[in-house]
Order: structure tokens, then C-alpha cells, then sequence
């Protein structure tokens, strides 16, 4: 399907989805991964990544409501579960960990739908989506070489090498979209990865300027809403071709909107605002990672 | 070029808003370590005791939890102050509830 990039002059078209490819090489590495391991926590990761890509393809194909969408990405958990590739002790910052036994499964099972969605709702310019991932997984590959766990390590590096190959064809001006098959696929797989790595509070403070911003636009249009759906758009695009942060007080507030706080930005200037936002967000991880390894 | 000068204060902002929500976290998560976790049922006490012990001890987890969800409203419209935006959806429809029941 060819869709166009809104935010260019003569609105080019662009390829999309990317999911599928993405989804392919994800599938094809973390093959890898078991296969030399048998470690079926890369099965875990692999099929929750499938079958969020698999909803998220069904999207791209035919939009699905908000709610709906939201519903089927809980069957994206059930890898996890099913498998039992998670430990119901979690691990925090100085505190030694926390065992969970019954609020564990079901903590996974809202925690990959959440994070399918945060990385669905960044998915709004060039290259951001999948630079976001990458930034994002570093901490992930600094903390498994450093417990250790090469399994981890390798399905880390597997959704690493992935970001790093999609980038350019992702990167301003896009050549490809990846669309709500990638964008689900890439946040499950996040989410599994922290999940049976046991990283979770590492991942979530990696991520939190995708939390912050999914949280921004749920409050301000209280639900779950399409964002092709949304009456108010939080950024608008001027006729000069820069972006300018609405200052319509009804319009949702979001991570871009807040960049464009300072006045109008081209495109790529915004990806690269959240990309040093995002490099925070990275170091403040690593801190929290170096606290859950230290027990007092 | 002014928008591009005004890149570090924005980057600087929406950081400390990531540094202030982290710092948020961490500290929801002592709390419910030092507090919240360490409430239990007296040894011996009846099945029942010990279940509302751990209903009781989930809630204020929860409850703690909601807290840090609740501090991002907080940041975000102190964002949207320091920053002069715009008054963020939540605070401009009660400033508008505000209103309404003035001239009403």
C-alpha cells in the first residue's frame, strides 16, 4: 500500500507497512537465538511479537476501533503465561525483589498491551519510532552483558540490529513506514523483552517519555481513540511546511506538542528533540539499574 | 531562527519533567516497600484476617501507584506554565466549569 507523508510538500507516497519485514527478520533472529540456546524465552519474545504484528496488520489492512485493538493485544500476552518464561519476582531499585505470585500473570498481562501502544502512539514522524526503539534498548544490552545473560543479550541484539537496519529506510524522508504492524510488533517485544529478562523497572523508565506522552493523549481525550480519529490535532503544519504546536486549549497534549512549545520546528528537528530527550530517559535507566544491583 | 534557540530550554524542560517523574516513581516504589509491604496480619490471626490484611495492602499499593500516575497531570500543567503554551485540557475545562457557575 502506498500512504501519503503528510508532513512533506506535494504529500509524496510512501510504502507501508514495514511490519511485515520487520516482523520476518525478528522471527528469523530470535530462531536463531533458541535454536543455539533452547532457551524458550526467545520463543516467548518471538511469538508475543507475531501476534501483536498480526493485530496491528490486521489494522493497518482495515482500521480497527481503539478499544478493539486494545482487547486483541491481550492474546499478545499469552505467550509469556503459557510458556511460564516469567518470574514473578520483581526486581527494584535498592529493595532486593518483590515476589508477586498472583499479580505477576496479570501485571503481563496489561503490560503488553501498554507498551504496544506507547510505542504505537510515538509512531507520528520519520524515523522516530525506530530510533526511539534503538535509544531504548540500549540500557537493556548494557544491563544483560552485565548479569551476564547472553541469551537475553542475543534477543536483545537481535531487536537492536533489527532498529539499526530499518532506521535508514524509516529515517527523514521515510521510504517506508512501518505502521501499526511494526509499531504493535516493536513495543510487544519490548515489553517480552523486559519482561522475561527481568529488567521491568529498567525498561519502564527508558521509556518514560513514551509513557508520558500515551498517558498526555489518553487524559485529554479520556479513551482510547485512533489518532487518524481525533477531532483536535495537537500539532498543526503550516504552509511553510514547519510544525507548529496547536493553541487550541481543547487539543491533546503530546510529546511533540510540548517540543514545539518553542515555536515552529521542521520535522526532523522534533524527531531529534526526543531523541535527546529519549538519551535522559536512557542514563536515568542505567541509574536505576545500577540501584537494583545494589542492596544495601 | 528563533524557534531553533529555543531548542536547549525546551530540552531542558521536557527533561526535567522525565527527571521529575522518575524521581516521582522511585519514591512511590520506597513507599510501598517501607510502608505498604511491611503491614501484615498478627502471627496466628484467622484466614479471613490475613485476607483483608492483603486486600488492604494491595489498595495502598495501588493507591501509591495512582499517585504517580496522578503526578504527570501535575507535571504537565506545570509544563504548560513554564512554558506558556496553553492551559492543558484539564485545567482550562475546569477553569471553564469555573466560569460557567460565576455567570450562572
Amino acid at each position: 500500500m502506498m500512504v501519503p507523508d503528510a508532513h512533506k510538500e506535494g504529500k509524496p507516497l510512501v510504502p507501508r507497512p514495514g511490519g511485515p519485514a520487520i516482523l520476518l527478520a525478528l522471527a528469523v533472529s530470535l530462531a536463531l537465538v533458541y535454536f543455539v540456546s533452547g532457551d524458550l524465552r526467545a520463543v516467548s519474545v518471538a511469538l508475543v511479537a507475531l501476534i501483536a504484528g498480526a493485530v496491528g496488520l490486521a489494522d493497518d489492512l482495515r482500521t480497527m476501533s481503539g478499544p478493539l485493538k486494545v482487547a486483541l493485544l491481550f492474546a499478545a500476552s499469552l505467550p509469556i503465561l503459557l510458556l511460564g518464561t516469567y518470574s514473578p519476582h520483581l526486581v527494584l531499585p535498592f529493595e532486593g525483589s518483590l515476589r508477586l505470585t498472583i499479580i505477576y500473570p496479570l501485571l503481563v498481562l496489561l503490560a503488553i498491551p501498554i507498551t504496544a501502544n506507547t510505542f504505537n502512539m510515538i509512531d507520528v514522524y520519520n524515523g522516530l519510532l525506530t530510533g526511539y526503539s534503538a535509544l531504548a534498548a540500549l540500557p537493556l544490552l548494557v544491563a544483560f552483558a552485565v548479569l551476564g545473560d547472553w541469551v537475553m543479550l542475543g534477543v536483545t541484539l537481535a531487536y537492536e540490529f533489527l532498529l539499526v537496519g530499518f532506521y535508514p529506510f524509516h529515517r527523514y524522508p521515510s521510504r517506508i513506514f512501518p505502521g501499526d504492524s511494526g509499531s504493535l510488533a516493536l513495543g510487544a517485544a519490548y515489553g517480552a523483552i523486559v519482561i522475561v529478562g527481568r529488567l521491568e523497572m529498567v525498561g519502564v523508565v527508558a521509556l518514560i517519555p513514551a509513557i508520558l506522552n500515551s498517558f498526555f493523549v489518553l487524559s485529554s481525550v479520556k479513551g482510547f481513540i485512533e489518532h487518524r480519529k481525533m477531532k483536535k490535532r495537537p500539532v498543526k503544519l503550516r504552509d511553510d511546511y514547519l510544525l507548529e504546536a496547536s493553541r487550541d486549549p481543547d487539543a491533546p497534549m503530546t510529546l511533540s506538542r510540548m517540543v514545539l512549545a518553542g515555536g515552529p520546528l521542521p520535522e526532523k528537528e522534533v524527531v531529534s528533540t526526543i531523541f535527546v530527550v529519549e538519551l535522559v530517559a536512557v542514563v536515568l535507566s542505567l541509574i536505576t539499574f545500577a540501584m537494583m544491583r545494589w542492596h544495601p | 531562527m528563533a524557534p531553533l534557540t529555543a531548542k536547549p530550554r525546551i530540552i531542558a524542560s521536557i527533561s526535567l519533567l522525565v527527571v521529575a517523574s522518575w524521581v516521582i516513581l522511585l519514591v512511590s516504589l520506597f513507599i510501598i516497600n517501607e510502608l505498604v509491604l511491611p503491614f501484615a496480619a498478627p502471627q496466628g490471626s484467622s484466614y479471613d484476617v490475613v485476607f483483608l490484611y492483603a486486600i488492604a495492602k494491595a489498595l495502598a499499593g495501588g493507591l501509591v501507584l495512582v499517585v504517580w500516575l496522578y503526578s504527570f497531570y501535575v507535571l504537565r500543567d506545570s509544563y504548560a506554565r513554564l512554558t506558556g503554551l496553553t492551559e492543558t485540557p484539564s485545567s482550562s475545562a475546569s477553569r471553564r466549569t469555573r466560569d460557567e457557575s460565576r455567570t450562572a
